[in-house]
């Protein structure tokens, strides 16, 4: 996906500025604890839930986090947690 | 955490189960409504435990219906809900309140007093009295009660005969130890007195301690007729002396020659009872009483607190058989029973050092069966009574005659 014009910009500024990207350009920040705990800041909501398979959407694509018995310790607007024995985080457009 | 997790418990959550086909799509809007839920999983296809604010349910129906979402209650935790089922059960907490409350009033309280100690000079229930004075008492505060060595101080001041009072609150009881003073040698009385005799008799003995005697062996005296005399001229003394005199005493009796008796077999049958309000109730030993003649002891055990005694009461009867059997008396056989009965009855009147010499039959006859008989009793015993005077009339050391 080519990025837009407008986030090119604020990119650009980012780097320039030398401010953390997630705060910026709407990109989330992933906070992994071990397998065992994640932070998802910056996600747009959940797609799929299961007890092995947790999809976020996010500003543009997805997140697919693979696991053994996955759960939504807190959910809030922006942000999200999840615990659970995590095998592995991807990228999905 | 903890907090958190105290702050959730205070505000009251619930454990729910939620089942659909867009279960994520409800969360999402459920998150954007600023609704917080915690702890998601997944426990089976579409369906997913979850827990959330109790006050937050309300605004999830909504979203629960846009997003055809089954919900199901499981748990429900917290204070408020707490709260209200105590309020369902009122009464139930109301009783084991009052359980407590009155567990508690009742160990506070003294329920007995014992006391302990070789007492001479005082009784027990002396003790306790003044005991009750001083606040110690069946159903007193212990709250309220002063230190024991206050009490102990308050027993000896209201108790002099003591030389030593320990008092002890374990649990309910109270004890009080007390401990005499040894008792010194009470002074002898020295007010001026005679001995004078009570009833008529013959002198036997005479033994004078102080005083003068004013009667020798042998001698008759009447009532009122001074034995020790206690002026002794110039001067008076408190009389005192033993006097073995004598005496004679009466007996009319009457002994039915037929005597009827009972005696016990042995045989018992026992009943258990519980009486409620006078009215007994059998509760175990059913059956006939094969008795012909029978005596009934009932038992009877009351439960009370302090002085209220509870109607219902526990009985235990026993029934025992008895046999009457007549017994047919001689004349000789019924004139042993009279004296046998006389001498006892004179042994009752003649004090604890006096015993009865001889007996003799005045007179005796048989009328309907029954011998009536006169005996007289000759006993020795020690007579002599207290007589004060004031020195200035010397008492008359001459026989006063009846």
């Amino acid at each position: 996906m080519r990025a837009s014009w407008r986030q090119r910009v604020k990119k650009l500024a980012a780097d320039m500025l030398d401010v953390p990207k997630d705060s910026v350009l709407n990109v989330p920040r992933i906070t992994l604890i071990g397998g065992l705990q994640l932070y998802v800041e910056n996600y747009r909501g959940i797609v799929e839930f299961r007890d092995d398979l947790l999809r976020l959407a996010l500003t543009e694509g997805q997140l697919h986090v693979n696991g053994k018995e996955l759960v939504i310790k807190q959910i809030f607007p922006t942000e999200v947690v999840i615990e659970g024995s995590i095998s592995g985080i991807k990228y999905q457009d | 955490m903890l907090g958190r997790w105290l702050l959730d418990f205070w505000r009251g959550y619930v454990v729910l189960t939620v089942r659909g086909e867009a279960v994520p799509e409800m969360l999402n809007r459920a998150t954007q409504a600023g609704i917080e839920l915690w702890e998601i999983s997944q426990t089976k296809g579409n369906t997913y435990r979850l827990r959330m604010h109790r006050d937050d349910v309300k605004s999830l129906r909504s979203i629960l219906r846009e997003t055809h979402t089954r919900i199901h209650f499981e748990r429900k935790l917290g204070v408020p809900f707490l709260a209200w089922r105590a309020w369902r059960r009122k009464f139930f907490l109301a009783g084991a309140l009052t359980f407590l409350v009155s567990f508690y009033v009742i160990t506070s309280m003294v329920w007995n007093i014992e006391v302990t100690g070789d007492l001479k000079r005082v009784s027990p229930e002396t003790v306790e009295e003044v005991a009750k004075e001083v606040g110690i008492y069946r159903g007193a505060w212990k709250g309220k009660l002063p230190d024991t060595d206050i009490l102990q101080t308050q027993l000896l001041d209201k108790l002099p005969q003591l030389s030593w009072v320990g008092v002890q609150v374990q649990g309910t009881k109270v004890t009080i130890q007390a401990v005499d003073k040894i008792p010194g040698t009470t002074p002898q009385p020295t007010n001026p007195q005679n001995i004078v005799s009570p009833k008529k008799a013959t002198v036997r003995e005479i033994f004078v301690h102080k005083g003068k005697a004013a009667v020798v062996r042998g001698q008759v005296v009447q009532v009122g007729q001074v034995l020790i005399n206690g002026s002794l001229g110039n001067k008076s003394v408190h009389a005192a002396g033993i006097i073995k005199a004598e005496t004679w005493y009466r007996s009319d009796l009457t002994i039915p020659l037929q005597a009827e008796s009972k005696a016990y077999t042995g045989n018992s049958v026992e009943k258990h009872f519980l009486t409620f309000w006078g009215h007994p109730v059998q509760i175990w030993g059913y059956g006939q009483i094969p008795f012909q003649e029978m005596e009934t002891d009932n038992d009877d055990k009351a439960l009370t607190i302090g002085s209220f005694t509870f109607p219902i009461q526990y009985r235990h009867a026993v029934y025992k058989e008895t046999q009457t059997q007549k017994a047919e008396l001689t004349e000789a056989e019924a004139l042993d029973l009279a004296k046998e009965f006389a001498k006892a009855d004179v042994l009752t009147k003649v004090g604890k050092n006096g015993v009865v010499e001889s007996q003799n039959v005045l007179q005796r006859g048989l009328k309907d069966g029954k011998l009536e008989i006169s005996i007289l009793n000759k006993a020795i015993e020690e007579i002599g009574q207290p007589q004060e005077f004031t020195p200035q009339a010397p008492a008359d050391p001459q026989a006063k005659k009846q």
